[in-house]
């Protein structure tokens, strides 16, 4: 017993202990900064994000990250990825300024909503039979869809085979949204695993429902 | 001649070897724990089912530099002073420098010449503050080793340097 408090005494000295302190209050404050950064943005079961593109609300328990591009030449676009790590479920937001939607019109040759859609699909396909040669693009349908306000179009695809998990060749599911507002273009892409895209469309419509585009 | 502790003394070329080899071990824990640290933080946070904090990214940003100057970098640069510490004698205050120095240099090369990552704002941050966390903790490593010699030279013991004496 003796020993274990001199062992005790020797390691318990004014270096490690500070050391020690150092590290615990680097953590804390750390975790408080982020503790801090989730309670003055949430809302319920959400957290609300605002910039000078959008107004959004992301479930708080999906990871995200997102991006601003800003050229001169080609304009502003706005970017984001939301994705639920559980259910490989994403969902992908890009607001274009006028400049960067003329840019984008103009560079892939497209004219008008339905030939985005279906550009994004092909080149979502095209990037998928990259790692999977056998995936196979199946039309579901087309709609419309109301979006901050705006009368969005939206198709619904199946790719069969598009990724494989434990040896299992896998379907993806993907949807596409687009509109056009005075010369702007909007996009929301979903897509994930199809066992829980259905059970995932409740986020979608909650998150397009809280969407509030700016620009 | 003995040489005690932090004492000036002529530098000897084991000294260098063992300064070197702290850096080493610096290095190498930072590496090997930076990975692990740097991935497990969003695994935390999902398990705190708050994982929505990353698309706050300037927030999660100064975070996650927290985060790693405490787990990694200070505990990397005590590693390295502890064995620092207890193989060089002579000239430690200047030496404990050393691996910090090592371990940052070190890094600063594996990024640029093997990982190819382009040297950004966020890059550089991460650089200064990883040289401060392992100096930082390679001097309290450097110390922690070396502090029965450094309380026995100052000649009093630590139990009667903390009695309080009530005056009546």
């Amino acid at each position: 017993m003796r020993l274990n408090l001199r062992i005790l005494r020797s390691i318990i000295i004014p270096p490690v202990i500070l050391t020690l302190i150092l590290i615990l209050v680097s953590v804390l404050v750390s975790l408080g900064i982020l503790y801090y950064t989730q309670a003055t943005h949430l809302e319920g079961d959400l957290l609300r994000f605002e910039n000078q593109f959008v107004e959004m609300k992301l479930p708080k328990n999906w990871y995200g990250t997102p991006m601003e591009y800003n050229f001169e030449s080609s304009g502003k676009t706005f970017s984001a990825i939301i994705f639920d790590p559980s259910r490989i479920v994403y969902i992908g937001l890009s607001i274009f300024d006028e400049t960067s939607t003329e840019t984008f019109l103009n560079n892939c040759k497209l004219t008008d909503v339905r030939s985005v859609i279906n550009y994004e699909v092909n080149m979502t396909y095209y990037e998928i039979r990259k790692n999977s040669e056998n995936a196979t693009l199946v039309f579901i349908e087309n709609g419309t869809k109301m979006v901050s306000g705006y009368e969005a179009e939206y198709s619904v695809y199946k790719i069969l085979d598009g990724y494989v998990e434990n040896d299992v060749p896998k379907n993806i599911s993907y949807m596409m949204l687009s509109y056009f507002h005075n010369q702007k273009l909007v996009q929301i892409a979903y897509w994930g695993s199809e066992e829980y895209f259905d059970s995932s469309l409740k986020e979608i419509e909650i998150f397009i429902s809280n969407l509030r585009v700016k620009i | 001649m003995s040489i005690e502790p932090f004492k000036r003394g002529p530098i000897e070329r084991m000294d260098l070897v063992h300064t070197a080899i702290g850096g080493a071990i610096c290095f190498g824990i930072t590496v090997l724990v930076l990975d692990i640290v740097y991935n497990g933080l969003p695994y935390l946070l999902y398990s705190m089912n708050m994982a929505g904090v990353t698309f706050f990214t300037e927030n999660y940003v100064i975070a996650r530099a927290f985060f790693i100057f405490g787990l990694v970098y200070l505990t990397s640069g005590f590693c390295g002073g502890v064995y620092t510490g207890y193989n060089v004698y002579a000239n430690l205050k200047m030496l404990l420098v050393v691996p910090a120095m090592i371990s940052t240099i070190g890094y600063i090369l594996l990024m640029m010449f093997v990982a190819n990552y382009p040297i950004t704002s966020e890059f550089i941050s991460m650089v200064v503050l990883q040289l401060v966390g392992n100096t930082i903790g390679s001097f309290l490593g450097g110390y922690a080793i070396n502090w029965k010699f450094l309380t026995e030279e100052s000649g009093t013991k630590p139990s009667e340097k903390f009695t309080l004496e009530i005056k009546k």
